[in-house]
């Protein structure tokens, strides 16, 4: 079993892991934002009935809008199953915490229309995951591609983001 | 001695393996009444909101009597108790809460356009931090602030204040954050606890938004010290609150000092109690709210007992103004219970203030000057056998002196008897680790007086709810909760129906007793539809939280 391995005791194992990748905006929002660079770093933890607890940070600045730049930060908190004959590959969900804002002064100054994305903004959503190991280096280091969906509870409708990665993660303990 | 304490374990291990269906967290302790399944609830905003449980009978609203022996020593208004502010004291340890009404823009405003402010979600945080407990001593400070069911409102209270210096908490009226929220404290204290006596200690600052009587936003900032010392059965609690308030649209200012002092004495054994409230209200400037007699001092006594056939409570007080009375008499025969409780009094609170002021033409008398009473009868049959809980409880009370609006503006209490029968039925199964009840409280009503009662909460409300427990420690409950239309008798005599709805909340939470760690996640209203449960505030909308938690 790869880093971080699932094991049936709380924190009886424990790993680190950095991603980078491509974010890709869903339905509406593919129309307004670019497909943009993304990276996450995450932290994991052996949990119970071959399950395995992750808590992650993932960013991404958001362009295309108004030239304008949105950064996109989610902080996630989860748990992985590693799927049974299916080599490794692992499903996941869990709940996010998204925080918003634009960056660019054609946002900000607007003075006919106030943009709430100028200041902080900040809501939940859920996140679900796929991952796949690909080379092992050794006992502890690992090699993974990572598939990931997030949405955020907005309205009128909840917003839709989809990534996919290469990471590599490490066994501490 | 280790026997005792193995057994004592024991009964812990069991007594947290068999507790019943867990309430979900609201926001903030102070809220958790509202998290109750059986109840009928409108919430204005954190500070203002109105509920009654299944077991409650009449309809006091707000305005619950007060009881020496539990007052949350909200001291604010006197004549209505406010649940947030009363004091909590937390375990030694670490906890950050944090939460959003769910259905911000976002990103969708590059989609959709700019939102509207008023439109926008806001958030919640409740942040507590502690030092470790070293020889019953520990201190802590909490930041605590709801910024739920706020926005609506937020213009009106931006008015009254103004944006003079954005970065003087005091002119937005919070710790943090520009939403003008209806609830921000930030307060601190140290509790110690010896084997024979313990001293416990709070301070803090606070700032909070009321919705008057008059169906105004009041403003106010509080200043506020709270000591409890106990010893030997005596107790002795006091607080002092300086309260500042202005009003930039009408150039008003004025402060008010709230001091309270309560000596009592109890004895755990023979089931008596018996102490004083004293109180002491000066005003000056334009301060909204006002106390006709600054100086108030009212004692009171009680005493219990409970046999094995009879249970018998009585509190009761006076002053030369004021009286009060909370008695109950309970027979027990097997499955079968019957209870009465009386409530009555000169007014629901001795130190009560008289007046709302709200400008020049508007000014409402707070407490009407008759007394009022409330007189139940439970009956309840309860059945446990081994896997399944039945319940069933007819409720029958009628309330005289209930409060009511007359036109233009005036309160009163109505002299005419309102009557009511609750009818409540609760069924229950546990099947290994999983836990299921529903129920069911109906109340038929009588009496011609009931269009004049502010709120006529729900004569409906069914609940279904279940909980499972894991063995990783990982609990997941959830609540179906429906209440049927609400009515509010507004200022100008007309009416508005609050029309009925279904909510659905849920927890998730995961403990990891060894690292002494608790993570929780809350949804709460999911599936709500904006309504707006109190006319003139702020809509009701689907909220999540999340928490963690280290214990020392």
């Amino acid at each position: 079993m790869g880093v971080g391995a699932f094991a049936s005791t709380p924190f009886e194992h424990g790993a680190i892991s950095v991603e980078g990748g491509m974010v890709a905006p869903l339905f509406e929002l593919s129309e307004v934002f670019d497909r943009v660079p993304m990276a996450q770093g995450e932290m994991s933890f052996s949990y119970a009935n071959g399950m395995r607890s992750q808590i992650s940070l993932a960013y991404a600045k958001l362009t295309g809008w108004k030239k304008s730049q949105v950064e996109h930060l989610v902080g996630s908190m989860g748990l992985d199953y590693a799927v049974p004959y299916l080599h490794g590959f692992e499903i996941g969900a869990g709940i996010g915490l998204f925080f918003e804002r634009a960056t660019s002064p054609l946002v900000q100054s607007s003075s006919a229309v106030y943009y709430q994305l100028s200041s902080n903004e900040s809501d939940f959503g859920w996140i679900c995951r796929g991952r796949m190991p690909l080379f092992h280096f050794g006992e502890k280091t690992q090699l993974h591609l990572g598939v990931n969906y997030q949405q955020i509870w907005t309205s009128p409708i909840p917003s839709r983001f989809f990534w996919i990665g290469i990471g590599v993660g490490v066994a501490l303990w | 001695m280790r026997l005792v304490f193995i057994l004592l374990t024991l009964c812990s291990v069991f007594a947290t393996e068999v507790v019943g269906l867990e309430q979900i967290p609201a926001e903030v302790p102070g809220m958790s009444s509202l998290m109750d399944p059986t109840a009928s609830t409108a919430v204005a905003s954190p500070v203002d909101w109105w509920a009654r449980s299944a077991s409650q009978s009449g309809v006091m609203g707000r305005h619950q009597p007060w009881n020496p022996l539990n007052s949350t020593w909200a001291t604010l208004i006197g004549n209505a108790e406010i649940p947030v502010r009363a004091l909590d004291w937390p375990v030694p340890g670490v906890f950050v809460k944090t939460g959003n009404e769910l259905g911000d823009k976002l990103v969708q405003e590059a989609v959709s356009g700019a939102g509207n402010p008023a439109e926008n979600r806001t958030p919640m945080m409740d942040v507590s931090i502690s030092t470790p407990l070293v020889a019953g001593f520990f201190a802590f400070v909490f930041l605590r602030q709801v910024d739920h069911f706020g926005q609506y409102m937020m213009g009106e209270r931006f008015t009254e204040v103004g944006r003079l210096a954005p970065q003087n908490p005091d002119q937005q009226f919070s710790w943090f954050g520009e939403n003008y929220p209806a609830f921000s404290a930030l307060r601190g204290g140290a509790s110690l606890q010896g084997e024979r006596y313990s001293v416990r200690v709070q301070g803090g600052v606070e700032y909070l938004w009321l919705f008057g009587e008059t169906g105004n936003w009041i403003g106010v900032k509080s200043n506020r010290v709270d000591g409890d010392f106990a010893s030997h059965g005596f107790r002795l609690r006091s607080a002092w609150d300086s309260l500042s308030y202005w009003n930039q649209a009408t150039s008003t200012q004025g402060t008010q000092s709230n001091q309270r002092l309560q000596l009592s004495y109890q004895d755990t054994l023979r089931h008596i109690q018996f102490g004083m409230d004293w109180s002491n209200i000066h005003n000056s400037g334009g301060y909204p709210f006002v106390a006709d007699a600054p100086l108030r001092l009212i004692p009171w006594a009680g005493g219990a007992y409970s046999g094995k056939l009879w249970r018998i409570s009585a509190l009761m007080g006076a002053n030369q103004n004021d009286w009060f009375i909370l008695d109950t008499v309970g027979v027990d025969l097997n499955a079968l219970s019957l209870e009465t409780r009386t409530s009555a009094g000169s007014r629901e609170h001795p130190f009560s203030m008289d007046e709302e002021w709200g400008g020049a033409s508007q000014s409402i008398q707070m407490d009407p000057e008759t007394p009022y009473l409330v007189q139940d009868l439970s009956i309840k049959y309860q059945k446990n056998p081994s896997r399944f809980r039945l319940e069933i409880e007819a409720l029958p009370w009628i309330q005289v002196g209930a409060r009511g609006l007359m036109k233009g503006d005036s309160l009163t209490r109505i002299s005419d008897p309102l009557t009511g029968i609750r009818k409540t039925v609760t069924l229950g199964t546990t099947f290994r680790s999983y836990e299921f009840s529903g129920g069911l409280s109906h109340e038929t009503r009588w009496g011609k007086t009931w269009e004049r009662i502010r709120w006529s909460p729900s004569q409906l409300v069914t609940w279904l709810e279940s909980d499972f427990r894991f063995k990783s420690g990982l609990r997941i409950g959830h609540v179906w909760q429906y209440q049927s239309s609400m009515n509010w008798r507004n200022a100008d005599s007309s009416h508005t129906k609050i029309p009925g709805r279904l909510v659905w909340n849920a927890v998730i939470r995961q403990s990891f007793p060894k690292q002494s760690l608790e993570l929780e996640a809350t949804w709460l209203h999911v599936l709500v539809g904006n309504v707006v449960e109190v006319p003139g505030t702020n809509a009701d909308r689907t909220r999540f939280m999340c928490k963690v938690a280290y214990r020392y």
